[in-house]
């Protein structure tokens, strides 16, 4: 048996197909939306744009892009903060299910009493979030691309570092992935697990919108995993090309050493 | 991973098992074998220890001390490999809802990475209706879900069946069914470890008895052994319309002896019977728990 249980991974996707598709097309959804009304935004841009300098920085603006540009807008799908919650939560759906979740159940002992090995349950579920981050990076890359087709911006959005961001968006979805795997691995029932992983997305959430909102707090953002996916920094003429990049390789690293706990966690645990 | 075991050690060793859950002592240093091909009860009341000792024997309990071994390979380090040769259905079953009850068989079957031979002669003989295979877990009755689990354990026709309290939920007709479906699979060298605390099904089907009482076994014998201590019980009803009831291994003049006659109406001696066994081990005249 491989260390990627093909049988389990299968189960887990048709599980959770539904929640997962529905959270990676829920960015995709978003581009489209701004492209549906940019038009009509750009056109009160110069009006707004200086009620909304706070407003543009929750949102992900910076002194290199202005949300109301094309390019600007049409990074939302990979940083508006319902995106953002979405690319933490995607990874954690299948986290707290398995192994928490079937704890909690009693289902986990029917698993593990067959030749399924603990390290290899961890290690499909972390395949399998891998596969769900890849899929919402891929829904906030198409709603990118989309929106600015229907808006007619599509000549404005540099393509290929809208790619890269959109591997960044999926290393970050992974990253928080396995930190809901960790919580799970450790959670006796989902509930706890749930419990525990949602104070870290939205604990953490809150402490990269006070990076954004406090210029001198820039750094806090370094302190949670959303710091690692920073469009406004990394795209157009002024964004620093290699940014993304590094954020992918910190975001991935993380997340292997993460993955690496939770499979080791769960081979040691007393009961299963 | 270790996949070769031995063919002539002990199906299932347990020496010295200790399970500990916080301050609760589980299991306290408990000693038995059981050989291959045999047909072993587990009995206990609830909260006896059983569930912990069979949590230890799959590896999903790891012992605070202590050694089990399974065809002679630890279970601590036979990994998958021994899972494999085991069939298991636990105490508390909880299937996976959204799958249908043949995809739970495959499903399982697939992770077993093993054909599936005895799946159909399972289900026949539990009377499963085919035409409820394809409906959901969520939809069956306690006693259909059952009826696939115990599928589930035997359907790859593994050495060693492990069944923690097996007939839960089932009606008398299916429960004989299962009992005839356990001696079947004996007559076959396969080893079926079950606990219960249902004494007359086990005593019904069970070569040896292991009798654990708040952790410890207070007895691992055959039936016929185990009852040998305590041959017989005397019934005794008086006029008043009391009722006595006496629990006796010496000889029938001594019975006779003990017997208080004023009053009495009538004697019915029969044979001692499991509870009566586990009834003068371990709790004096209560039973300890145990259903009949």
């Amino acid at each position: 048996m491989g260390f990627v249980n093909r049988h389990l991974f299968g189960f887990l996707w048709r599980r959770h197909r539904l929640s997962a598709s529905t959270c990676a097309l829920a960015p995709c959804v978003l581009g489209v939306l701004v492209g549906l009304i940019y038009p009509t935004l750009s056109g009160q841009r110069e009006a707004a744009k200086s009620l909304l300098k706070i407003g543009q920085r929750f949102f992900g603006g910076s002194q290199h892009l202005d949300l109301f540009s094309a390019l600007g807008a049409f990074t939302m799908p990979f940083q508006h903060p319902v995106a953002l919650i979405l690319f933490a939560v995607i990874g954690a759906i299948p986290a707290t299910a398995l192994p928490a979740g079937e704890r909690g159940r009693g289902g986990l002992d029917l698993l593990l009493a067959t030749p399924l090995e603990r390290r290899s349950l961890v290690a499909t579920v972390g395949c399998f979030q891998s596969l769900l981050g890849f899929m919402i990076g891929m829904g906030a890359y198409a709603g990118a691309l989309l929106g600015a087709g229907l808006a007619g911006e599509w000549v404005h959005i540099p393509v290929g570092q809208f790619l890269v961001l959109m591997l960044n968006a999926a290393a970050l979805s992974f990253c928080w992935g396995s930190v809901a795997l960790v919580v799970s691995v450790h959670a006796s029932d989902r509930s706890t697990a749930m419990r525990s992983t949602f104070i870290l997305v939205f604990g953490f959430f809150l402490v990269d919108i006070a990076s954004r909102l406090w210029r001198e707090g820039r750094w806090l953002g370094n302190l949670t995993p959303y710091g690692f996916l920073r469009p406004a920094d990394s795209v157009g003429p002024m964004g620093d090309a290699g940014l993304a990049w590094r954020n992918i390789v910190i975001l991935l690293t993380t997340s292997l050493a993460l993955q690496i706990w939770a499979a080791k966690a769960e081979v040691t645990r007393a009961t299963a | 991973m270790i996949s070769e075991t031995s063919t002539c050690a002990p199906a299932i060793h347990v020496h010295e098992l200790e399970v500990t859950y916080g301050a609760v002592q589980a299991v306290r240093g408990i000693d038995f074998s059981v050989q291959p091909g045999e047909v072993f009860g587990f009995l206990g009341p609830n909260g006896a220890g059983k569930t912990s000792t069979i949590r230890v024997l799959l590896d999903l309990q790891r012992p605070t001390a202590g050694i089990a071994s399974i065809h002679g390979v630890e279970v601590r380090t036979g990994g998958g490999g021994l899972r494999r040769e085991l069939g298991f259905l636990p105490g508390d079953l909880d299937l996976f809802p959204s799958l249908t009850g043949r995809e739970t068989l495959d499903f399982f079957g697939r992770l077993y990475g093993l054909p599936t031979p005895k799946r159909s002669a399972v289900l026949d003989a539990l009377g499963f209706p085919e035409s409820a295979m394809d409906r959901k877990v969520a939809e069956y009755s306690t006693g259909m879900r059952q009826m696939v689990g115990i599928a589930l354990a035997f359907q790859h026709a593994p050495r060693l069946l492990i069944l923690d309290e097996p007939t839960t939920g089932l009606d008398p007709l299916v429960r004989e069914s299962f009992l005839g479906l356990v001696r079947e699979t004996a007559a076959t060298g396969a080893t079926v470890f079950m606990s219960s605390h249902v004494l007359s099904e086990v005593q019904d089907v069970a070569d040896r008895v292991g009798l654990i009482h708040e952790g410890r076994m207070v007895g691992v014998d055959t039936i016929e052994n185990l009852r040998r201590g305590f041959p017989r019980r005397a019934i005794l009803r008086y006029e008043d319309g009391r009722t006595e009831s006496i629990l006796d291994s010496g000889s029938p003049a001594d019975l006779l002896d003990r017997i208080p006659r004023e009053g009495l109406v009538d004697i019915e001696i029969r044979p001692a019977d499991l509870k009566d066994v586990f009834r003068s081990m371990v709790e004096g005249e209560d039973g300890g728990g145990l259903r009949e």
